[in-house]
C-alpha cells in the first residue's frame, strides 16, 4: 500500500537527475530561436547597425537557453525563447531602419548635389543668355550708329543735291542772263531774227561809194560783232555781200564778194578766228527792194551778217 | 504485510516536504508586476504612433491582446502570468513599432529616389 508512492517519488527523482547528467529534450521554441538570432548574427548589417540590441537578443537566448538546459518549466523557456525570437526581429529591423535612414540622409544628400549642379548649370546658362544679350544689344547698336551715319550721309547727300540744284539754277539764271546780255547785244547790232538766225546788215552807207573800204560806222559795227563773237566763241558768221541791179554782173559780184571779204578782214583783225567765218559774195541777186528807184537801190546794196547758233550751224540760204 | 522502514519513511517524507515547498515558494515569491506594465502599456502606444496600425497590424494586434490578457491576469493576482504576457507584449509591441518605422523609411528611401530620378530627367530635359 504505502510502497507505491515511495516507488513513484523515487522515479521521479531519478528522472531529474538523470536529465541534469544529459541534454534536454528538443524544444522547438529554443530552435526557433536560435535559428533567428543566429541569422541575426550572421547579417553584417545587423552587426554593423543594430549592435545593441542584437546584443539584447543573443543575452535574452542566452537566458532562454539556460533555463532551458536547467529543464526550467516549458512554458517559462518558450517565453524566454520568444522573447529572444522577438529581439531578434526587433534587431534585424532595426538594422533595416538604420540604413534605410542612412540611405536618405545619403540620397537627400545626392539631391542637394544634383540641385546644386542644377543651379550652377542655371546661372551658367543665364551668364550665356545675358551676354548673348549684350552682344545683341552691341551689334544693334552698331547698327545704330550705322543707320545714323548714312541719314547723316543721306542728308550730306542731300544737301550736296540741293547746293547743286541751286548752282544748276544759279546757271540758270546766269544762262538766263547771257541770253538777255546777247539779245542786247544782238539790239545793239540792230540784228533781225530771220529763218537762218540773227542776221546783222550792214547798209550801203557804211561803205565808201562804189568801194568795198568800210567807213568808221562802218567798222564800229563790225567791232561790236567781234566783241560779240568773242564773247561766243562756239558761234560762227556767214558773211554775204549783195549789190543793186546797175552795172556788169561780173562787176556786180566781185564788188559783192570784196565788200563781204573787207568785213572779214575787220573781224580777223579784231582777232576773231577765220575758220569760224565764211564768205560769200551774190552779186544783185536776193534784192530785198526794187531796184527801179535810189532808195530801193540804196537797200539793195548791203553785207549781210549771219550769226549761227549756240552749236555754230548756219541754215544754208534757200533760193 | 510488509512493515516499511523508518528511514525509506523518512526519506519520503522529506521528499514531499520539499515538493510542497517547492510549489508554494513559486506562488508567494512573484510580486506583481506594475514596472513591466507600464512598460509594456507604453511600448504599446509607442508602436501605435509609429503608425504600426497601417505598417505591421498584425505584430500591434497581438501586442494588444497580450497587454490585455497581462492586466486580466493582474486583476486575477495571477502574477508570473501578468509578467509573461506583459514581458512578451513589449517585445511584440517594439517588433511592430520597429517594422512600422522602417517600412516608412523604406519608401522614403524610394520616394526621395524618384525625386532623383525626376530631377535627373529635368536637367536632362533642360540641357538638351
Amino acid at each position: 500500500m504505502n510502497v507505491r508512492p515511495f516507488y513513484s517519488a523515487l522515479a521521479a527523482i531519478c528522472l531529474a537527475v538523470g536529465a541534469c547528467s544529459t541534454m534536454p529534450e528538443r524544444d522547438p521554441a529554443i530552435e526557433d530561436a536560435r535559428l533567428a538570432v543566429s541569422a541575426a548574427q550572421r547579417d553584417p548589417q545587423v552587426a554593423a547597425l543594430a549592435a545593441l540590441e542584437l546584443n539584447q537578443a543573443v543575452e535574452a537566448f542566452h537566458h532562454a537557453e539556460a533555463l532551458w538546459l536547467d529543464r526550467g518549466e516549458t512554458r517559462a523557456v518558450s517565453h524566454l525563447a520568444y522573447l529572444a525570437r522577438q529581439r531578434a526581429a526587433i534587431a534585424v529591423e532595426t538594422a533595416r531602419l538604420r540604413a534605410a535612414e542612412a540611405a536618405v540622409a545619403s540620397a537627400d544628400a545626392e539631391r542637394q548635389r544634383i540641385r546644386l549642379v542644377a543651379r550652377t548649370r542655371e546661372a551658367e546658362q543665364a551668364q550665356r543668355s545675358a551676354l548673348l544679350a549684350q552682344a545683341e544689344a552691341e551689334a544693334q547698336r552698331r547698327q545704330a550708329a550705322m543707320a545714323e551715319q548714312q541719314a547723316i550721309a543721306a542728308q550730306q547727300q542731300a544737301q550736296r543735291l540741293q547746293e547743286l540744284a541751286a548752282a544748276s539754277q544759279e546757271q540758270a539764271r546766269e544762262a538766263e542772263a547771257r541770253a538777255r546780255l546777247l539779245e542786247a547785244q544782238l539790239v545793239d547790232l540792230q540784228a533781225r531774227r530771220t529763218d537762218r538766225g540773227m542776221v546783222v546788215t550792214l547798209g550801203d552807207v557804211l561803205f565808201d561809194s562804189g568801194r568795198a573800204q568800210l567807213k568808221p560806222g562802218g567798222v564800229r559795227t563790225v567791232e561790236k560783232l567781234a566783241e560779240f563773237m568773242r564773247q561766243y566763241p562756239q558761234r560762227r558768221v556767214a558773211i554775204e555781200g549783195f549789190t543793186d541791179s546797175l552795172g556788169t554782173e561780173s562787176l556786180n559780184q566781185e564788188l559783192s564778194e570784196r565788200r563781204a571779204n573787207s568785213v572779214r578782214l575787220v573781224l580777223i583783225d579784231m582777232g576773231i578766228d577765220p575758220a569760224r567765218i565764211t564768205v560769200h559774195g551774190y552779186g544783185k541777186s536776193y534784192p530785198i527792194a526794187s531796184n527801179g528807184n535810189v532808195a530801193g537801190r540804196q537797200l539793195n546794196r548791203r553785207v549781210e551778217i549771219v550769226i549761227s547758233d549756240d552749236d555754230g550751224v548756219i541754215r544754208p540760204r534757200v533760193s | 504485510m510488509i512493515k516499511t522502514q523508518p528511514s525509506v519513511r523518512y526519506g519520503f517524507e522529506a521528499a514531499c516536504a520539499c515538493l510542497i515547498l517547492a510549489l508554494a515558494g513559486c506562488a508567494t515569491t512573484v510580486p506583481p508586476p506594475t514596472e513591466q506594465m507600464a512598460v509594456s502599456r507604453a511600448a504599446v502606444n509607442d508602436a501605435f504612433s509609429a503608425g504600426s496600425a497601417e505598417y505591421a497590424p498584425a505584430a500591434l494586434a497581438t501586442a494588444q491582446d497580450k497587454l490585455a490578457r497581462a492586466s486580466a491576469a493582474m486583476e486575477a493576482a495571477d502574477y508570473p502570468s501578468a509578467q509573461m504576457w506583459a514581458e512578451e507584449a513589449e517585445v511584440d509591441a517594439r517588433v511592430a513599432a520597429t517594422t512600422a518605422r522602417s517600412a516608412k523609411a523604406q519608401r522614403a528611401v524610394s520616394e526621395v529616389n524618384e525625386s532623383i530620378r525626376v530631377l535627373q530627367d529635368e536637367i536632362n530635359r533642360a540641357r538638351r
